[in-house]
């Protein structure tokens, strides 16, 4: 009987072992987003504020008045302009306005992603779950989806917060991915439903796997790449809730956030005189969210099917 | 006098592998009322070599050589305009899974009539329904089924339709691509007696592409058998079939599983896809070919005349 | 020591309809009658041969073999025993002796799945072996295929590999756990004519290594006659010859089947 050579020959004998395919991809994927103009702007942008996120820990080392919460300087007690001690100038106190805008960086990063995570955890699990169940379970899934769906995020949380008093940062975060779920579980049902259909999920029930094996091993790395996509911009209404949340007054009081930073220039009378103050955090609120934003962008044209490579057909 | 000839045209896509070469150096001519066949199986660059007739060639594709004469005029050359002048009502083209050439929101018959609206300035709607009817007569359709939607249309009458708007503007040049592919075998054995008839009756050059070498055997007065991109055995049928010359061809023939003869296993190797961004400098069937020499894989092939009508690109029969 | 000639599946009176959904413009919904009181026996080590054109009900049948599909009326019997209403521990058992090969290559085999992590999915789920007996049934089972050096193979993805080299991958997948019956639904209507003579190659050696049934869907007279011992011919979702392969296309009895040899392409030459 006739032999196939493999097209592709490795030079080594190597012994089977699981290698990573993400790898590959990663390359692969990677050379479709950079062409994209949008995307390439959007990393620039992520990379400067995780950049700043990391330098936070920096300035309280050099000195402890470059500390964000605590750090007053021990001979400005009041808000000035930016100066070669201070480069943005302090706040109310005398604290350090560029420290404080580090540390928010880092917190927005923090939240950002935790709350999108979890939110697409969840999403993913219950889209996955009500799209291959159908029938009963997918309709009682998808109508709680519906009723927290309609509910206002940030209205709800502040009620609560006003009933339980100030809320812990990571209580926020759950919160936010606990109403955020359902946006996602919608997509992920939809895809799941057409995954469904396709052959290769009917050759996996036909070998015998359980519906639990299934949904784990065939459906979720075909749907995966879907939910990445969705966490950015997850991530974009999670820091803005955050930040809205702080600003006011119901965030957590431990915690320096760019939304804590307005609610102090606000609270503290200082809107119109301390534009040093008040434009740093402003400015960084939307341009983090605008860079996830073009990040997912980005990698919607990397997750577009065409970027499958068949054979041509001529 | 030739209707069309094509001269060493060369094709290639730019893709993000690379730039892959899809057609090298075909040329060939086809006379007013003659059939050719273009066989070959997928990625052979056919159908390539279809749209570049059409001007349909995509975004991405970039002629790097070669001329494509017809009616003496060299069709690359030609503007937008120019060519939206030809095709279809100079050239027309019946596509390759025809299904989905049908818009499913309009009736057929207002589709084949806008078809001929469109390449006509002077006619007007009530002439050019009656066309339409008659063209429905012509291609077997009954004529209460016009004002229906492609979607109530079976396979094979959704053929006929697309055959029907292909014949509509009258061109001197049809362009099928596999337009029996997805149908079932009465259908297309119906539908290919179709095209023949048409053919005959109103004298228009055929250029049937397809991956079954057994239904352009049927249709086609020559043949081209496509590997990788290049012609490598051109001629007439008879010729062709009755002594087939090149490696190629003869496993083609060698795996088409008939009802009535006895089938002879020949020896090849499957799969190996021709690379089209770094072809094989020497010949491009020589990693498939069972009999090639090392000579092969570093000589570029020539054309080895047979007969008059009957050539092959391969050096061992020199 | 089962008896070579025993029957191994039989179909009796099968009836399927399919209902299909109200659309909003068309009203009513439309019943397709799939299947009507179908019956036949395929034997052990055979290479059976299901011969229709689309919307005959030829995918169907194979569809309800091997229970993707449950029938509304009639019998499937698998050695003699009933398996419309089997459950748990005797459908796994079921799935490890009833496989599958699907028609469409390319959306066959998980994208996301490796080749060695798609041929031994089967030996994962049914639990055979630990991860080195399990390499070697792997490397066995693409060896069978003509796939070799096999562990060159293993860590490549679908879209690395040609249609031919795919579906060689789905019937390594199918053939890892040596069922002993096989539902090949049209395997090689996507490939080339190159190709399929190949994959028939194979199915035909897999008879005989691994004395499996087979099962063989496909629109192709010709190659029904190629590869199969016997053949049946469906219209309509209504079995209108079975016989021998060779008989029926020399002295076909049914109009239906004269009519399909008489379309058949045939070469002048």
């Amino acid at each position: 009987m006739t032999v196939n050579r493999s097209t592709r020959t490795s030079n080594t004998r190597v012994r089977p072992s699981k290698r990573f395919p993400t790898l590959e991809r990663l390359k692969e994927g990677w050379a479709v987003y950079k062409e994209n103009l949008i995307g390439k702007i959007g990393l620039t942008l992520l990379v400067i504020f995780a950049l700043m996120a990391v330098c936070s820990f920096f300035p309280p080392l050099i000195d402890p008045m470059y500390h964000p919460m605590t750090g007053v300087d021990p001979q400005i007690s009041h808000s000035t302009w930016p100066s070669w001690r201070h480069w943005l100038g302090t706040d109310f106190i005398g604290r350090d306005i560029l420290c404080q805008l580090l540390a928010g960086a880092r917190i927005a990063f923090m939240v950002g992603i935790s709350a999108a995570f979890m939110s697409i955890f969840l999403g993913t699990i219950i889209g996955m779950i009500a799209g291959y169940s159908g029938k009963i379970l997918d309709t009682l899934l998808m109508r709680l989806a519906d009723m927290i769906m309609v509910m206002p995020t940030l209205l709800v949380v502040l009620i609560l917060s006003s009933l339980f008093g100030q809320l812990n940062i990571w209580t926020i975060v759950l919160l936010i991915a606990l109403f955020r779920w359902p946006g996602v579980s919608r997509v992920i049902r939809a895809q799941t439903l057409s995954l469904k259909e396709r052959p290769f999920i009917e050759a996996a029930k036909v070998t015998g796997a359980s519906h639990f094996r299934i949904i784990f091993r065939h459906i979720m790395p075909n749907v995966l790449p879907l939910s990445l996509l969705y966490m950015t911009f997850r991530v974009t209404s999670a820091i803005i809730i955050e930040a809205a949340l702080a600003f006011l007054g119901f965030g957590d009081p431990s915690t320096v956030s760019w939304g804590m930073m307005l609610q102090w220039v606000w609270k503290t009378g200082h809107m119109f005189q301390a534009p040093y103050w008040l434009l740093p955090p402003g400015i960084c609120i939307s341009l983090l969210t605008l860079s996830f934003y073009m990040l997912g962008r980005a990698m919607e044209e990397v997750l577009d099917p065409r970027l499958r490579k068949e054979v041509a057909k001529e | 006098m030739a209707l069309l000839a094509v001269e060493n045209l060369s094709i290639g896509y730019h893709t993000r592998e690379g730039f892959l070469k899809s057609v090298q150096g075909v040329s060939f001519a086809l006379a007013e009322g003659e059939s050719l066949g273009l066989v070959g199986e997928s990625g052979c660059g056919k159908t390539t070599i279809g749209m570049s007739l059409m001007g349909l060639l995509p975004e991405n594709a970039v002629v790097t050589d070669g001329r494509i004469l017809f009616e003496d005029k060299d069709l690359l050359k030609l503007s937008k305009k120019e060519i939206r002048q030809v095709r279809w009502k100079k050239i027309a083209m019946i596509f390759q899974a025809a299904m989905n050439a049908l818009n499913p929101v309009h009736r057929v018959s207002e589709q084949i009539a806008e078809a001929i609206l469109t390449h006509d300035a002077e006619i007007s709607e009530e002439a050019a329904m009656k066309q339409v009817e008659s063209l429905f007569q012509v291609v077997g359709i009954p004529p209460d089924r016009m004002r229906d939607y492609p979607h109530q249309y079976s396979g094979g009458m959704k053929q006929r339709a697309i055959i029907a708007m292909a014949l509509s503007c009258n061109p001197s040049l049809i362009i099928a691509d596999e337009p029996t592919t997805a149908l079932d075998v009465i259908v297309q054995d119906q539908i290919l007696n179709a095209i023949k008839d048409f053919q005959k009756r109103l004298n228009f050059s055929l250029i049937f592409i397809s991956h079954d070498i057994a239904v352009v055997a049927d249709v086609c007065d020559s043949i081209g058998i496509m590997f990788a991109g290049q012609l490598v055995e051109y001629g007439n049928v008879n010729d062709v079939f009755d002594a087939p010359m090149h490696p190629y061809t003869r496993s083609l023939l060698a795996s088409y599983l008939t009802l009535d003869k006895d089938f002879v296993q020949l020896n090849s190797n499957p799969d190996e896809t021709p690379d089209l961004v770094n072809p094989t400098p020497g010949c491009r069937f020589s990693e498939r070919c069972t009999v090639a020499e090392a000579a092969c894989r570093l000589n570029t092939p020539e054309w080895v005349e047979i007969s008059p009508t009957h050539k092959a690109l391969c050096n061992q029969f020199k | 020591m089962k008896d070579p000639n025993k029957v191994i599946l039989k179909l009796e009176h099968i009836a399927k309809t399919f209902r299909t959904r109200t659309s909003f413009l068309k009203g009513a919904p439309k019943e397709v009658v799939a299947l009507n009181r179908v019956s036949f026996e395929i034997f052990r080590g055979e290479i059976f041969g299901l011969v229709g054109e689309s919307g005959s009900g030829k995918t169907t049948t194979g569809r309800l073999i091997v229970k993707l599909e449950t029938p509304d009326s009639g019998k499937l019997l698998l050695d003699g025993n009933d398996i419309a209403k089997i459950k748990g521990r005797t459908l796994k058992n079921f799935r490890r002796k009833v496989q599958m090969i699907f028609q469409d290559p390319y959306q066959s085999l998980n994208p996301y799945l490796s080749v060695y992590d798609s041929v031994s999915e089967p030996l994962i789920v049914h639990n055979v072996g630990n991860s080195e007996t399990r390499e070697d049934m792997v490397r066995q089972s693409l060896n069978a295929v003509g796939l070799a050096p096999s562990d060159d193979f293993f860590y490549r993805y679908p879209h690395q590999l040609s249609g031919g080299q795919r579906q060689r991958i789905a019937i390594a997948r199918a053939m890892v756990l040596k069922p002993e019956f096989v539902v090949a639904d049209e395997p090689t209507s996507m490939l080339d004519a190159s190709i399929a003579i190949h994959i028939f190659n194979i199915l035909s050696e897999l008879r005989k290594k691994f004395k499996v049934t087979f099962l063989f869907i496909t629109h192709s007279l010709a190659a029904a006659r190629y590869l199969c011992d016997r053949i049946a011919v469906i219209y309509k979702g209504e079995i209108v010859e079975t016989g021998a392969a060779e008989d029926i296309i020399q002295n076909p009895q049914h109009p239906y089947t004269q009519a399909l040899i008489r379309a058949h392409p045939r070469f002048r030459h």
